[in-house]
């Protein structure tokens, strides 16, 4: 099982909402104003966070997360093998969520009063990770904010190999 | 001759890239030397989705960080790993919460 369903319950870390109003593009159009859209998101937060009354904490961290179907072949096949630092796959199990993906990127506050009065039944909660996807996903989440940069110029040496050649004999 | 694949190298960080010449493409003069009389037992098609994918890596690569295939069970053990670091920690370290009488009203962006 990859995801569970717990309407009953309060709003937990692993919670996947959607159409809660996002900050999906910090800078568009020719004069660069931030974008809001309606969009699915997962909640990041540690529970004990979430749990303290608005008046301390009113805010709930959250990702964007986006369907895997918009994206290019290869962007996809990467996704599904977790191979791309600023995102994490979130399968499809058929009920509650298409195939798609965390994009960390996108890493938010969202209004704490907002998730907790739409996750009632027939509401905007969709699902939730189970233990091990939400471990997964905070490790994925850990890789994004910690890795080391070395390995990413490793990579693009690799990579760009013809580049190098050419930057060595200019 | 079919389509001809030629590694171009380009300027800049970005990298190489590969340009696809159709059939009826002119090829620069040294190319056409080398390729002149030479076949291939490739058919066209797989070169192409070959270069293309070379192509896709190189985007992918150029707009995100790639590393190797990672499992579900491998992300939960980095946060295990973590988390047992961090517990580590925490056993030194003395916490209280932030005071909530503080006032963040100043902080929410409101116009003064």
């Amino acid at each position: 099982m990859t995801y569970g369903y717990f309407p009953e319950c309060e709003v937990s870390r692993g919670d996947i909402f959607r159409d809660i109003g996002l900050n999906t593009s910090p800078a568009s159009g020719p004069e660069k104003i931030p974008t809001y859209k309606k969009a699915t998101v997962l909640v990041v937060n540690r529970n004990c966070d979430i749990s303290k009354p608005v008046s301390t904490a009113n805010s709930v961290l959250v990702v964007r997360v986006r369907p895997l179907a918009r994206e290019t072949e290869r962007f996809q096949a990467a996704i599904r093998e977790n191979s791309v630092v600023s995102a994490f796959y979130l399968p499809s199990d058929g009920a509650f969520l298409q195939e798609s993906y965390a994009d960390w990127h996108s890493l938010q506050q969202v209004s704490k009063a907002l998730l907790y009065a739409t996750r009632l039944p027939g509401g905007n909660y969709l699902c939730t990770l189970d233990p091990i996807m939400r471990k997964a996903c905070l490790g994925s989440l850990s890789v994004f904010l910690f890795k080391d940069d070395d390995h990413a110029e490793q990579d693009e040496q690799i990579s760009f190999g013809m580049a190098t050649q050419q930057t060595e004999t200019s | 001759m079919g389509n001809a694949i030629i590694p171009e190298n380009t300027t800049g960080t970005t990298g190489a890239s590969i340009r696809v010449c159709p059939a009826s493409g002119t090829l620069p003069p040294s190319l056409r030397s080398i390729l002149a009389g030479s076949t291939s037992a490739v058919p066209d098609s797989i070169i192409v989705a070959e270069a293309e994918a070379i192509i896709g890596d190189a985007y992918l690569r150029s707009h995100y960080e790639i590393v190797p295939k990672r499992t579900v069970d491998d992300l939960a053990r980095i946060y295990e790993e973590n988390l047992s670091h961090l517990k580590h920690y925490l056993q030194t370290k003395t916490y209280v919460d932030i005071d909530p009488s503080i006032d963040d009203e100043d902080d929410d962006g409101g116009d003064e």
